[in-house]
């Protein structure tokens, strides 16, 4: 016999087969949230700033990243922002390259780069789910 | 004591050490919690580079958020961010969250259906070369001709917007004197190079009159063709990629007022052609705070 809980929205039964109907059911796995932070982080103009995490578990996790690239803007991911908010002329932005931005079995690695004249504190917040990423 | 709930994997144990073996860990470990899901799209017209929708959370604090995209002409549907690495960012889209609103955008690293082309090459009766020279040397008028290859549209297209900047590498006259002189497009539907026949090659109707001062060095003399443009690919006969010539009489120049242009030319010629690019975005808030 399988446990579970199962709870349907309204005017949904909980035989229904379509994962859709449902608020919470214990079949479909949830994302459990390892660990989460904001931050600020001073990168100096021109120049990039490499951000760390060294998150404990054994495995790769899966992650998700904010970062604030433009005052009170909060891009997700390893994102470019919008021409109105600097690109390509002088922006701040968490680096594509897969060799600067990843996660593995030890770290969370997230670069920021700032490319305008002036030095930019980036506020960024991360979650690491207690889940596979890999 | 520790109240809470908790739900191993079929297999699994809840006692398990390792979080992967858990379905659910409410003892430990919270979960995102979903506050809306809405759609919204943004379209990008003809000569425009970047567009914006906003849709309001309400919930006066930063949030967590996804986004997906599906462009236009497509039918799969992408999640963002969507960003290329290693190519040129010639269009992406983006998402950001503000404390009251999610903004989706669309962006082009040039304006939407606009081309530049570099003069391929010219024509002058001063020198009789392949250079380009427009206006008067003492007081004998001199006239020009620029040719364009590899022009990209169609002839059911609509050009709304059709420029041709003449490069003044050299100039001759002051500021305050005037060159004077008569437009043309070349109506032919594959114009050959420019050579000393150019100027008889038939002419468009469409023609216009320019009157301007003397540039200074470095400055692009703007030529409206449009109706040029437009006259030429409606021939019968046009194809995409073909070539486009213009030509540029002298008439009533003050003395002693040129400007020229020497290989390299630098002359270019940018086109608009109507129409609009539409993405659509699915935006799914979360309830759970990343910033004030």
């Amino acid at each position: 016999m399988t446990y579970g809980i199962k709870i349907a929205k309204t005017g949904k039964s909980i035989t229904s087969t379509d994962p859709r109907d449902y608020i919470f059911n214990s079949e479909y796995p949830t994302l459990k949230i390892y660990d989460e932070a904001p931050a600020s982080i001073n990168v100096n103009a021109g120049s990039s700033t490499v951000v760390s995490v060294e998150h404990g578990l054994s495995f790769v996790p899966m992650c998700w990243v904010f970062s604030e690239l433009s005052t009170g803007h909060f891009y997700c991911g390893v994102s470019i922002p919008s021409q109105a908010d600097g690109f390509p002329s002088a922006y701040v932005s968490i680096s594509p390259n897969p060799a600067e931005t990843y996660v593995d079995t030890t770290y969370l690695k997230i670069k920021i780069n700032n490319t305008t004249g002036s030095t930019k504190t980036v506020k960024i917040c991360y979650f690491i789910y207690g889940d596979d990423g890999l | 004591m520790t109240y809470g709930l908790k739900i191993a994997k079929p297999g699994k144990s809840v006692h398990s050490t390792d979080l992967r073996d858990l379905s659910v860990d409410l003892n430990t470990f919270s979960m995102f919690k979903l506050h809306s899901s809405s759609t919204s799209s943004v379209t990008i017209n003809a000569d425009e580079k970047e567009k914006s929708s906003s849709i309001s959370h309400g919930l006066g604090y930063v949030p967590a958020f996804l986004v997906y995209y599906k462009r236009q002409g497509e039918s799969v549907e992408r999640l963002l961010p969507d960003i290329p690495y290693g190519v040129d960012f010639d269009f992406y889209p983006w998402a950001y969250a503000t404390s009251s609103n999610i903004v989706v955008g669309y962006s082009f690293k040039d304006p939407y259906n606009r081309q530049i082309i570099g003069v391929a090459d010219a024509y002058n009766t001063f020198w009789g070369d392949s250079d380009f020279f427009l206006g008067r040397y003492g007081s004998s008028g001199n006239n020009s001709a620029v040719r364009f290859t590899g022009v990209n549209i169609a002839s059911g297209d609509t050009v709304t917007r059709a420029k041709v900047y003449l490069y003044a590498g050299n100039s001759g006259g002051s500021s305050s004197q005037h060159i004077k002189w008569d437009n043309y497009g070349v109506k032919e539907t594959n114009t050959s190079a420019c050579n000393s026949g150019v100027f008889g090659r038939t002419k468009t109707t469409a023609t216009s009159y320019q009157d301007r001062t003397v540039p200074n060095l470095g400055d692009y003399v703007e030529v409206d063709a449009v109706s040029m443009v437009n006259e030429i690919k409606g021939q019968g006969g046009w194809s995409s990629g073909n070539a486009m010539g213009f030509t540029f009489l002298e008439r009533g120049s003050d003395n002693d007022s040129w400007f020229s242009d020497s290989s390299p030319l630098y002359a270019t010629m940018e086109l608009t052609k109507s129409g609009s690019f539409t993405v659509q975005f699915r935006v799914i808030i979360f309830k759970d705070k990343i910033a004030d």
